[in-house]
């Protein structure tokens, strides 16, 4: 029972954490409160959905081409409601009031064009037994998320701590301006970084989409309530704080609905937040010492 | 021969604020030039508008033969013209030698890595704090890094701003002294400084700020005989 719940936390936790991931990438590096951000779980879900449905693509394929819809979604997107707010140097607040704005409008979108019905992938894409391995019941999809998630966020620490352009992405965070004069192209690293971000929560998306098997135009907001709780308690703009707070959500909302009251795991995460910013006001890892996006 | 860098009639303004009220200055390769003047007379406004962070209002920027006026700084970057901004603008977050890696931005990786190790020779300092976070440094071994993270760009001029503001006279005596050595091995400079009497000792020509205008511009020994500058500028 217990490594059951435990295998279920590596596999909530993991999706948690990568959906926190792309959060935290797009406020250390855009320096806004995106909440369209929570538009891209549903657009990537629903671009994977429909080119499996009308294109017939597989799963990886049809996976990609979600990512790749919603990430080009995303740039243009910031290009159009954040590009202008982040030039005229506004406060947060009002990325927060736009993109509030922006999600409810996509949102409805959404709903026009799909309808508000919950979708599902076709049974096919995966083998759907699950498999006994020794104390575990495992889902096929369980697999795939886990190994997807470990992959990405492999990639995603090696891109921003060891090569060029990812080491650039944490200059333009800290200083646009002295990063331009090193002669980095600022506004094609923020188009970038919008892409990746949605990506990231796109591909979060699919995943959820899958694992539950249920696809609607909605599904970004709970994990939006999570993302804020995650981020915040990991450190804003912190990606390695993003990643264990996200398991840690997983692993706490799991254990609450198995051992105390399936009612109380949408609770979790704020009752994690009241006592992470009592905590540790400045994230897990502090302000100083933390690895910033 | 013309000049590597010439600025012509040049206007800069914050919002409707006038700070630079066209103003020509001339850097020749080779030469290390200094900008002096009071707070607020327009010197860091100048350089802002020469590396394109600032889009000027008015007048014409060239350099080296390129009309660099209003462009993107990363374009003007590419060109070879690198700024050290004021107060240094290290990446706190970053370790010593991220921050030197993030100079040779467009440097590709075999010369980065030599420039790097010739930058480290020059500063032992940073060489002993290579892996530590950046902004644990003392603000003279921020200067440092300030100044080796544009080097290692390999530039064909360096806009050094108010290397000396806020470090102990023991430290602006090193930075001094580290100006001295590019001087030596024929690098071009625009220096910006507020402590007059460094800058000019330092420099070949000078140019004199106040509130927004050229007041006074000559071989930096001439200049620094002036009397009015002595009086005004060096507290003399």
């Amino acid at each position: 029972m217990l490594a059951q719940q435990l295998f279920n936390a590596l596999v909530l936790g993991s999706v948690h954490a990568l959906f926190a991931l792309g959060f935290t990438l797009t406020f250390g590096v855009l320096r806004v409160i995106n909440l369209l951000y929570g538009f891209y779980v549903a657009a990537g879900a629903f671009a994977a959905l429909v080119a499996v449905q009308s294109l017939g693509l597989g799963l990886w394929a049809a996976g990609a081409f979600g990512v790749v819809v919603a990430g080009l979604v995303a740039v243009v997107c910031d290009f159009l409601v954040l590009t202008p707010l982040r030039r005229a140097k506004a406060p947060e607040l009002s990325s927060l009031i736009v993109t509030l704005g922006g999600v409810l409008l996509m949102n409805s979108l959404m709903q026009i064009v799909f309808g508000a019905e919950v979708r599902r992938f076709p049974a096919r894409l995966l083998g759907q037994d699950a498999v006994t391995i020794g104390p575990l019941v495992v889902a096929p999809i369980q697999l795939v998320i886990i190994a997807t998630v470990f992959v990405l966020v492999a990639l995603l620490f090696w891109f921003m701590e060891r090569t060029r352009l990812g080491t650039a992405i944490r200059a333009v965070a800290e200083r646009p301006d002295t990063a331009a004069l090193m002669g980095v192209n600022v506004g094609l690293v923020v188009a970038g970084v919008s892409f990746l971000s949605a990506a990231l929560s796109a591909t979060a998306g699919i995943l959820i989409g899958l694992n539950f098997n249920a696809v609607h135009p909605y599904m970004g907001e709970p994990m939006m309530l999570r993302g804020f709780a995650i981020i915040i308690i990991g450190g804003l703009g912190d990606i390695r704080g993003a990643l264990v707070a996200g398991l840690a959500l997983g692993f706490l909302e799991v254990m609450t609905a198995g051992y105390v009251s399936s009612n109380l795991k949408e609770a979790v995460a704020f009752t994690a937040l009241i006592l992470g910013l009592w905590l540790r006001p400045n994230g897990l890892f502090g302000r100083a010492s933390g690895k910033r996006a | 021969m013309t000049a590597l860098l010439s600025i012509q009639g040049l206007e800069l303004a914050y919002g409707k604020i006038a700070a630079v009220k066209g103003i020509d200055l001339e850097v020749g390769e080779g030469q290390v030039v200094c900008l002096i003047g009071a707070n607020g007379s327009g010197k860091t406004t100048t350089l802002r508008g020469i590396s394109g962070l600032l889009k000027p209002r008015g007048g014409r920027v060239v350099f080296a033969g390129t009309d660099i006026t209003g462009m993107a700084p990363h374009r003007i970057a590419r060109l070879g013209l690198v700024q050290v901004p004021e107060g240094r603008q290290i990446f706190a977050t970053m370790t010593v030698a991220e921050n030197l890696r993030m100079g040779g931005y467009l440097v590709e990786d075999g010369e980065r890595q030599r420039r790097l190790d010739e930058v480290l020779e020059l500063f032992p300092r940073l060489a002993e704090r290579k892996t530590q976070t950046a902004g644990l440094l003392s603000g003279g071994e921020q200067q440092m890094l300030a100044m080796g993270r544009a080097m290692i760009a390999g530039p064909r001029i360096v806009l050094l701003d108010e290397p000396s503001m806020g470090l102990s006279p023991i430290m602006v005596e090193q930075i001094f002294a580290i100006i001295e050595l590019l001087k030596r091995q024929g690098k071009t400079i625009l220096l910006v400084e507020q402590n007059a009497q460094l800058a000019l000792d330092i420099a070949d020509h000078a140019y004199v700020l106040e509130t927004g205008r050229i007041r006074l511009s000559g071989p930096a020994a001439e200049v620094a005989g002036d009397a009015a500058v002595l009086h005004a500028y060096l507290g003399g």
